[in-house]
């Protein structure tokens, strides 16, 4: 064991695992729609991404910042043992990559970030991507569990912990800038707006 | 010969049992196990969100996902969505900061298809927007108000 390593914490407890979700999901869960929806439309200044270790689906470690660099990205927050919102999410990502290939826009990559880092190794994400027909340019991901709680503020701004799993889709241009927060499980034909709108 | 039969009558009552029935058990009405198959997602219902053109895949529309059903607990969709049982649904109740109101199963069915409930309050994009004939509906309310033996 790499005791260093960020993803195999030395006290992988169930009370830390309590902590991480509550932090993340189940706040999530009890918080009325509309608050989640409090920032939509672009993100004005722009936000880099903090410096977020990644496990990938595939096992690599790259950091937020290097994963979202060098193409427009579309992000999503997610935990694959989600059983409400979840599987819709899925679900979009995997219309608009459809979109995306139709229109010849293959530029794009798409992020299914987790916010349950403690499950979500790369066997679940490899299982969730394959679920939803995720072609390469479509990655999952979870953030060393330490990390979890700047990851999230990234995407509410610093808001309550309610808001920190929304459907939204968040949109980084190619310097992995957060620069378009789109409305809760955004049509297909909202985010290819936005993805325009950041070239 | 006579404790003989007797025997031989009583043996074959408890090896068949009785020829009378007992109480029988109640059946489940065909709507109700229709509701419960729709409820769970055994059979599909089609489902768009608000505001998108293209529908949902099955897999993602199942109420059982967010919603606990009758004599379900609901500990693990607790705070997402509220439970759908006969209680839920038939009681005068506020829903959503509207005022108070029970559903009918024409408002439920006008609900499940247009996310808009008996107060008038839009329901969250995450309730598909259900394309749900007639019969699907009458199903799936018969099964959510069902009244559950104790």
């Amino acid at each position: 064991m790499n005791a260093q390593d960020p993803f195999i914490p030395s006290q992988v407890a169930s009370r830390g695992r309590r902590r991480l979700l509550a932090a993340g999901a189940l706040a999530w869960l009890g918080v009325p729609p509309a608050r989640a929806n409090t920032s939509i439309g672009p993100v004005l200044p722009a936000v880099s991404a903090p410096a977020v270790p990644l496990r990938r689906h595939d096992g690599a470690k790259p950091m937020l910042a290097a994963q979202l660099r060098g193409a427009p990205s579309a992000v999503q927050l997610m935990f694959t043992g989600c059983s409400t919102v979840c599987p819709i999410q899925g679900a979009l990502f995997s219309t608009l990559q459809a979109a995306l290939l139709a229109e010849r826009y293959t530029a794009v990559r798409l992020l299914s970030l987790s916010i349950d880092p403690l499950s979500d190794d790369p066997v679940a994400l490899s299982a969730w991507l394959q679920r939803f027909g995720a072609r390469p340019t479509w990655t999952a991901a979870a953030p060393a569990p330490e990390a979890l709680e700047s990851m999230l503020s990234l995407f509410t701004g610093g808001a309550a912990a309610g808001d920190r799993h929304t459907g939204q889709v968040f949109l980084f241009d190619r310097h992995a800038r957060l620069v378009w927060r789109t409305s809760e499980l955004p049509p297909t034909e909202e985010v290819m707006a936005g993805l325009r709108q950041i070239g | 010969m006579m404790m003989l039969a007797l025997v031989l009558v009583l043996g074959t009552v408890l090896a068949v049992g009785p020829a009378w029935p007992g109480k029988p058990e109640a059946a489940v009405p065909s709507s109700v196990a229709r509701g419960a198959r729709l409820f769970d997602g055994t059979e599909p219902l089609a489902g768009t969100l608000s505001g998108h053109s293209a529908p949902l895949p099955g897999a993602a529309t199942r109420c059982i996902q967010c919603h606990a059903g009758p004599g379900k607990s609901a500990a693990a969709v607790a705070g997402f969505a509220p439970p759908l049982d006969r209680r839920q649904l038939r009681e005068i109740l506020p829903r959503r900061g509207g005022p108070p109101v029970a559903y009918e199963r024409a408002s439920f069915c006008r609900t499940l298809r247009t996310g808009i409930d008996p107060a008038h309050v839009t329901l969250p994009r995450a309730m598909p927007r259900f394309d749900a004939d007639e019969g699907q509906c009458a199903a799936l309310w018969d099964y959510l108000t069902q009244a559950l033996a104790r």
